[in-house]
């Protein structure tokens, strides 16, 4: 149901406001109207914004995302801590953060450093892991190793050319071929590595004729420079398992800030936060010379606690004055739904919908009604419900995420509908109920009898519909919306008329029961024509195919049912055996999770198309309580 | 031969809607993915928009099964 609401207004002298405001911040309960006139921000509020948005900049680079582990204790704490005005609050936030911010800037321009030096280190790396055989076999004090970035097409002009220059010094044949060693590295874009082994006698000719040909030497990364290239290669490696090490060290020391100061940086965003609302809510309130005037929406069950509570907070210093909404407000009035503990799990299937309307019908009960028995008698089998049960009764204890706890609840519900529809088709895991302990069916085998269990879909749809139908006539009665109201009833009465001709054709009743009916149609269409004219026509055929539609019930049942016999019958056909039981639960498996999410879906669609579009009238507005942030806080947008 | 004609005319019936119902969620599918993206307030409607399409293959199973009972 949709809670009655009162227009609370709240008359005080200016310099209590902020007092009061808090008050009503603690109470929590009153959803706070703002004025129309539009006025620019106040200093406060900028500086607020400002040292809001360096909090969430800081659990931005600290990367930190587990806003759900904060508690109302945590933030309490922080609360408790920085309990000063705007100015004490932003100057003790700035105050305590700037040596962290100081530590966590110097900590991630290091990491980015070293990130930087790292991937210099690991493309140099794969040139030294290349020729560290090479350098290893080279004797250091009789030879000179460099390395060379050269074009491939040059590499055996080059060596010709060096060859030819050694062969002048030293025209010895052993000579020549002893002076020259080399080993070619192929790198992209048609570059290469060319490592030149020589006799100290003949390092510079071989450098000179290197150069002439184009070719650059190599250099190690800025910090693995050595006197030699023989030293620098090693260095590279050396550097390498260095910056890795100290990468290592320095993520950990930045996940030990992040699990430090990340949930006290979201408290105090927490509380930031809660201060720039009270600070606009002050600044919206209305002042008329020495006083203020603060107005709202409460639900009428919470006027005495208010009122009681301002009473004893502020005595005669503050006037409250309330009222019903007039009928030309109900639009601007926030709708808030409340409902018993064992249906309000359903309420999350309204977010998809738009909040319904103040003065609207809440269908959150026909859902809690209708939606797990049609869900448990399209999954219609006992043992997927108990795993369904065993899922919804795992999630309902979650509190990894606040939507987790209902959508276990409303698994519960289905879990119990699944098991009694499965008792009614004699189904527990397919015909393995049948199979081990001779289940049968209390109503009747859904794989075997389809037509029965058409039927009952269909009288499911035209009952659901009907009930649709009926409050959707009472909604345009209630709001006199003439229209509204006619073509509803005259939908209903044409769909009674029609069943009716049905019941009576195929019963071959006597013909009063005929000419009765005929009346009731013709009632009907003249409703249907001067509620809708032509498009009350077509609603009625549109109603019809609503009804219609609800034979997904039984299609997708049935689907369910010869998957679960098919994923028992593979172990008829491969045996007891190791492959025959793996297949089985594959495809009980495959058809558990299609169950679930099929039957969710459906019976959502067969609520938000088929159900709603009767009578539920979207477009309220949310209750949306100035008050402290609760547990599950939400990640900020 | 009538039997073969019956059971053809009623793979037709499910088969042909299927692929139209399939062909029409594809469509409506991919767009109203770029409209949540966009606005994931429109999300209500946009389940609501991919279920439609799902009748015409409801009504062809129903038709279908209709056509196997007579056959059976």
């Amino acid at each position: 149901m949709i809670c009655e609401m009162l227009r609370l207004a709240i008359w005080g002298l200016t310099p209590q406001r902020s007092e009061v405001v808090e008050t009503l911040h603690d109470f929590g309960l009153l959803h706070v109207c703002s004025s129309t006139e539009t006025k620019p921000p106040s200093k406060e509020e900028e500086t607020l914004k400002f040292t809001r948005a360096k909090v969430l900049g800081m659990l931005e680079a600290l990367d930190w995302k587990e806003w759900s582990i904060l508690t109302d204790e945590t933030i309490d704490m922080a609360r408790e801590r920085v309990d000063l005005g705007i100015d004490g609050v932003v100057g003790e936030i700035d105050r305590s953060l700037d040596a962290f911010r100081q530590r966590l800037a110097s900590l991630l321009d290091e990491r980015r450093r070293l990130s930087v030096s790292l991937s210099e280190l690991k493309r140099a790396h794969q040139i030294v892991f290349h020729f560290i055989p090479f350098v290893s076999s080279e004797d250091p004090s009789e030879r000179i190793l460099t390395l060379w970035w050269t074009k491939e097409a040059t590499i055996q002009k080059t060596l010709s050319a060096i060859r030819a220059a050694i062969q002048k010094l030293d025209a010895s044949e052993t000579g020549t071929r002893d002076a020259l060693r080399f080993h070619v590295l192929s790198t992209e874009k048609e570059q290469s590595v060319l490592a030149i082994s020589v006799e100290k006698r003949f390092a510079d000719k071989a450098e000179s004729q290197l150069r002439t040909q184009g070719a650059v030497p190599w250099r190690a990364p800025e910090g693995s420079q050595r006197a030699t290239t023989r030293e620098s290669l090693f260095a590279v490696e050396e550097g390498l398992k260095e910056t890795l090490t100290r990468l290592d060290n320095l993520s950990e020391e930045i996940n030990r800030a992040r699990d430090g100061w990340g949930p006290r940086l979201a408290s105090l965003y927490i509380l930031l936060d809660e201060k720039l609302e009270e600070a606009l809510v002050e600044s919206g309130s209305q002042t008329r010379g020495e006083t203020f005037l603060i107005e709202g929406w409460i639900p009428a069950d919470s006027l005495d606690e208010a009122m009681k509570l301002l009473k004893f907070r502020f005595g005669d210093k503050v006037l409250v004055q309330w009222r019903y909404p007039s009928s030309e407000e109900w639009h601007r009035v926030p709708a808030l739904l409340s409902n018993p503990a064992a249906t309000q799990p359903f309420e999350i299937l309204l977010k998809l919908m738009p909040h319904p309307l103040y003065q609207g019908v809440d269908p959150t009960t026909l859902m809690a009604i209708f939606f797990p028995f049609f869900s448990g008698c399209m999954v219609g089998d006992a043992g997927y419900g108990i795993l369904i049960g065993l899922l919804g009764f795992r999630l309902s204890r979650s509190n990894r995420h606040p939507l987790l706890p209902p959508v276990g609840k409303i698994l519960l519900w289905i879990c119990g509908w699944s098991i009694a529809w499965g008792i009614a088709f004699g189904e527990f895991f397919g015909d393995l109920g049948h199979r081990l302990f001779h289940m049968e069916p209390l109503w009747v085998e859904r794989s075997h009898a389809v037509l029965p269990v058409l039927i009952f879909t269909v009288a499911l749809g035209f009952a659901h519909i009907s009930i649709g139908l009926f409050l959707g006539f009472m909604e345009g009665l209630r709001k006199n919306h003439r229209h509204l109201w006619m073509e509803r009833l005259g939908t209903l009465i044409v769909l009674f008329s029609l069943v009716g001709l049905l019941v009576i054709v195929r019963l071959k009743l006597p013909q009063p029961f005929f000419s009765l009916n005929i009346i009731l149609l013709v009632i009907g269409t003249a409703l249907l024509l001067a509620g809708g004219k032509i498009g009350g026509i077509i609603e009625t055929f549109s109603a019809l195919g609503n009804v219609l539609s609800y034979v997904r019930i039984a299609a997708i049942g049935l689907s369910s049912a010869i998957l679960a016999v098919v994923a028992t019958r593979f172990v008829d056909v491969l045996g007891l055996s190791f492959l025959g039981i793996l297949m089985a639960l594959v495809i009980h498996l495959l058809n558990f999770v299609l169950a679930i999410g099929g039957s969710g879906l459906h019976s959502a669609r067969l609520h938000y198309v088929e159900f709603f579009s009767k009578f539920y009238l979207g477009g309220g507005k949310e209750f949306r309580p100035f008050s402290r942030r609760r547990f599950y806080w939400k990640k900020p947008c | 031969m009538e039997k073969a004609l019956l059971a053809l005319a009623a793979a037709l019936a499910i088969g042909i809607p299927a692929m139209a119902t399939a062909y029409a969620q594809a469509k409506i599918g991919s767009a109203g993915a770029g409209t949540v993206a966009e606005k994931p307030e429109t999300s209500g409607t946009m389940i609501i928009l991919e279920a439609i399409p799902e009748t015409i293959v409801i009504l062809g199973f129903v038709v279908a099964i209709m056509m196997i009972l007579q056959l059976a």
